[in-house]
């Protein structure tokens, strides 16, 4: 049997392919790490749907972009942690300045009072 | 420092700003609830009438001066005004709606037997009062208010005269001016048009003798010769305006067409506080004053209780007129 690479799919890593593997198995394995993608998809957003009113939109959504980022495969957390906040703040301030409709502050409202 | 480290600190600097810059201004957004982040003023009229342009110039007023983050304009036409009434009446606690309305709607009430009325929402101010004036074809045999008040006695029913919508400011006018000349009322030939552009019409194309409509909608006829004034509804001569009242001339007929705004029944206290400053706000803007002078409005700006104890004397004083004229 020929040395396989380690590989990354999604959340789970594979390091080493099992004794048992056969061809067929490896479709099983695709097809679980699929799912548990899709699932931590989902129930992010559904977390993200509940938290939004508590947390506000900036810090709920920098969460999501986080934990979908993770879901999808990435290895690079701390990154991630700074796209997501770019994102989610970059949004806000388009809705703020460009649209002159506020998201929901949630937490942060009235946080910075003595700016405002 | 090598180009890597320097390109990691260089994008952490910027999301680190970047989201800073979003909390603070998450944090004065002070929640939903406040009628200064957006707000939709009602105008119960097709657009380009008297409330279409009191709505649009509210909003340009207020969109220049950021009195609110977004103003937009809605129009809901239709029964002198009481088919927008009853939407937002409907809306309920609504914290983001002004509903212009003006003694033009006092009348529709009445005439429409409108299930609901101005004492289902909660009046705000009172901004502007414009008039109305009487006018002949530049054609016409009736020279002055008397030539016509004296065709008016001889002949009600071949004298048509036309105006607005029924149970509107025209159509008092018409009722009171009949009523000041001894006749009855409800002999008046009243044709009621949907708005001034369409009586110009009817009296440029002879359908009607004389019209009834706000100065505005006849300025342009009016300085051009088409179109001769005989009267105006002020109490006062108003300045700037070049027509007799029709007190001037012995008729004791005047009535002013006021337009304000009333907001949604539900409010809380702070929302109305809120609303109440914003429209202070528009009032003392320089581009308010200017829409003043520009349409020949008199500012009459009445805020609060005053303007809730006006409305409840204007509405009784409609519906006597309206009962007495046995419209």
């Amino acid at each position: 049997m020929t040395q396989i690479e380690p590989h990354t799919t999604g959340s789970l890593r594979v390091q080493r392919l099992p004794r048992w593997y056969t061809g067929v198995s490896e479709m099983i394995i695709v097809a679980g790490v699929l799912l548990l993608t899709v699932g931590i998809v989902v129930g992010s957003l559904s977390a993200f749907i509940l938290i939004m009113p508590l947390l506000g939109w900036l810090l709920a959504s920098t969460l999501l972009f986080w934990v979908i980022s993770w879901a999808f495969g990435s290895t690079r957390p701390v990154f991630d942690v700074g796209v997501a906040a770019l994102m989610a703040a970059l949004i806000q301030l388009a809705f703020s300045a460009g649209l002159g409709l506020s998201l929901p502050p949630g937490i942060l409202e009235g946080v910075f009072s003595w700016i405002n | 420092m090598n180009r890597r480290t320097l390109v990691t600190t260089a994008f952490a600097l910027v999301a680190s700003l970047a989201f800073v810059l979003a909390a603070i201004n998450a944090s004065g957004s002070g929640g939903a609830a406040s009628p200064r982040t957006k707000i939709t003023l009602v105008a119960p009229a097709a657009p380009g009438g008297g409330w279409d342009a009191f709505a649009r110039e509210g909003q340009q007023a207020m969109r220049i001066n950021g009195i609110a983050g977004g103003v937009q304009v809605v129009n809901v036409p239709g029964a002198s005004g009481t088919i927008g009434l009853g939407q937002v009446v409907g809306m309920g606690d609504r914290h983001d709606l002004l509903l212009v309305t003006g003694g033009v709607m006092l009348g529709g009430i009445i005439l429409n037997d409108s299930a609901v009325s101005l004492d289902d929402t909660v009046p705000i101010a009172r901004l502007a009062d414009d008039f109305n004036v009487l006018v002949v074809p530049g054609d016409s045999p009736f020279e002055t208010l008397e030539d016509f008040v004296a065709a008016l006695q001889n002949d009600a029913g071949g004298t048509a005269i036309a105006g607005g919508s029924l149970g509107g400011i025209d159509h008092l006018l018409a009722g009171m001016l009949a009523a000041e000349s001894g006749i009855d009322p409800q002999t008046v030939n009243y044709i009621a048009y949907p708005g001034g552009g369409e009586v110009v019409t009817s009296l440029l194309s002879s359908t009607a003798a004389a019209g009834l409509s706000g100065y505005n909608e006849f300025r342009d006829q009016i300085d051009s010769g088409n179109l001769r004034a005989l009267a105006i509804s002020a109490h006062e001569p108003v300045e700037g305006i070049d027509v007799p009242t029709f007190r001037e001339q012995g008729v004791e007929v005047s009535m002013s067409n006021w337009r304000g705004y009333v907001a949604p029944p539900g409010i809380t206290d702070e929302v109305y506080d809120e609303l109440v400053a914003m429209v202070t706000e528009l009032r003392a803007t320089e581009e308010w004053t200017d829409t003043l002078e520009r349409n020949n409005w008199v500012d009459s700006f009445m805020v609060g209780d005053e303007f809730a104890d006006f409305i409840r004397d204007e509405s009784d004083r409609t519906e006597a007129i309206v009962r007495g004229l046995g419209l």
